[in-house]
């Protein structure tokens, strides 16, 4: 158990040596502010003040579409980025079991992406109590719908890592969300139901909802949600740890 | 008792490549033992195998008599690869400090250690700055220090001091000779014979990756660089003599 914490506080060590954090915060500073001018200028008018809900949704569907990235970032070169440097010889020959390895990396880069989505909400919340807005019922479980997608593209993108290239597991896991194909190819017949058991991010685009067609009610909903992400997500970890207990790694 | 024990230890790469062919080794404790061989016979393989970072293809490894595949007995070897590659971003010392955790020492005692292994290899004065400032020879003593960090009963050196210039080469043949009489079981992996025959109880000449001759330098009446490696080329010789009338043989079959 030491050994995994050992391995979490040294990749987000990484993560700050490589100025990761810092241009994420950046980044997430920038669009900020931008937000915070576009809201500045409407909020006074009545007559636009009902549409700030989309400045909203714009500001947090960028700040996702960053948090996606960096989550990809984060799964797809926490394994790939030891062997590429040749410093997993020097953790492996250690009494440290590769699943705590893989684990260690894992909760780091989760540790990351459940702050961001954390200061996402907050600066919604922020905005939201500034400027006066009603909250919409989905914005209290924005964040946490967020950090679930990024629970399962971290976890997709780091299995992938394990058998191919990070860099193609980065895209494959990007373009991962398979469901349309179905909806919009597929839409009778018994293939339709595929389309249940293939990746989905969809429900889990809080932003969407900013608009007014919420299809998140109760938590209820979001329990079951979480279910949905936390079972992907083990899954792939699962398939990962099998790969990586039996990877060559030199 | 037997600290490294091999039974039949083969590998083939995915291409197709015979690395290492039924290898039966086993080194006691408390001895230092010398695995000499050119490029490519094999001497990394058997390390990579026993380290557990590649899988056989045959055969079984064992450490303090357990299977190679366990994490437990990793707690008593230190490893010191050709390459070092370590983890830059640390500062010397906190760079001790993370694979000291990792090897399960407690914090009052990885405190004195780091700092007895830091004076050990002469970093102390270096401990501050970042590994990624380090020259060379600065990360192969850093490297040094990792692997003896734990005080581990096994040292396991790949190719140790290849990149080392003479002063350094004699630094660690004294280092090999401290741990020798420390009763430290050591495994040198080289193709730089000077530095094994005045350290070493026992070598194996390893040739396409066979291990070709297993020596007991004990035995011998008077051991220098030059004997050892007279014992490396006559064996690499006779190898090519056999292989070559082998050769003759089958075609005078044909």
């Amino acid at each position: 158990m030491n050994s995994l914490l050992f391995i979490t506080g040294d990749y987000l060590r990484t993560l700050m040596h490589r100025r990761f954090l810092l241009a994420f915060l950046i980044s997430m500073f920038i669009i900020t502010l931008l937000f915070y001018f576009i809201i500045e200028q409407f909020v006074d008018d009545p007559q636009i003040r009902p549409q700030l809900f989309i400045a909203l949704a714009i500001f947090y569907a960028f700040s996702s579409f960053i948090g996606t990235i960096a989550a990809i970032y984060v799964g797809a070169s926490a394994i790939s980025g030891e062997i590429s440097r040749g410093t997993i010889a020097m953790l492996l020959c250690r009494p440290v079991v590769r699943w705590q390895f893989l684990l260690g990396k894992l909760v780091g880069a989760l540790i990351v992406m459940l702050g961001y989505s954390l200061i996402m909400g907050g600066v919604m919340v922020f905005y939201c109590f500034v400027h006066d807005l009603d909250m919409l019922p989905v914005m209290r479980f924005a964040p946490w719908l967020t950090f679930c997608q990024f629970l399962m593209m971290c976890s997709l993108a780091l299995a992938l890592s394990t058998v191919m290239h990070p860099a193609v597991a980065g895209v494959l896991t990007f373009f991962s969300d398979l469901s349309w194909v179905f909806e919009l190819f597929v839409r009778d017949g018994p293939f339709y139901y595929v389309s249940y058991v293939l990746p989905s991010y969809g429900p889990f685009n809080a932003w969407m909802d900013f608009l007014g067609t919420s299809s998140i009610y109760s938590w209820g909903d979001l329990s079951l949600l979480t279910l949905y992400a936390f079972d992907v997500a083990l899954i792939l970890v699962l398939l990962a740890m099998l790969r990586l207990r039996y990877k060559e790694v030199t | 008792m037997s600290v490294i024990f091999t039974e039949n230890l083969s590998k083939r790469y995915k291409g197709g490549t015979l690395a290492l062919k039924n290898l039966n080794l086993e080194v006691r404790e408390s001895e230092v033992f010398g695995f000499i061989g050119p490029n490519g016979s094999g001497k990394s393989t058997t390390i990579h195998l026993l380290l557990n970072f590649i899988r056989p293809s045959g055969g079984s490894a064992q450490l303090f008599g357990e299977p190679v595949i366990g994490a437990r007995h990793r707690k008593r070897l230190g490893y010191v690869p050709e390459t070092i590659s370590l983890h830059t971003y640390h500062n010397g010392r906190g760079l001790l400090n993370f694979y000291g955790q990792l090897s399960g020492l407690k914090s009052l005692r990885l405190k004195r250690r780091i700092e007895e292994v830091l004076q050990f290899v002469g970093l102390q004065n270096d401990a501050k700055r970042r590994v990624s400032k380090y020259s060379k020879g600065m990360l192969q003593r850093l490297g040094l220090a990792q692997a003896l960090l734990h005080d581990p009963e096994l040292l396991i050196f790949d190719e140790p001091t290849s990149n080392m210039d003479p002063v350094g080469r004699r630094e660690f043949r004294e280092l090999v000779l401290d741990l020798k009489k420390q009763g430290r079981t050591v495994f040198i992996s080289s193709h730089i014979l000077s530095e094994l025959g005045a350290v070493c109880d026992r070598v194996a000449i390893m040739q396409s990756g066979e291990l070709k001759r297993l020596e007991d330098l004990r035995t011998w009446n008077d051991v220098d660089d030059s004997s050892l490696e007279k014992l490396f080329f006559d064996t690499i010789e006779q190898e090519r003599t056999d292989q070559a009338s082998s050769h003759q043989s089958e075609s005078s079959d044909q």
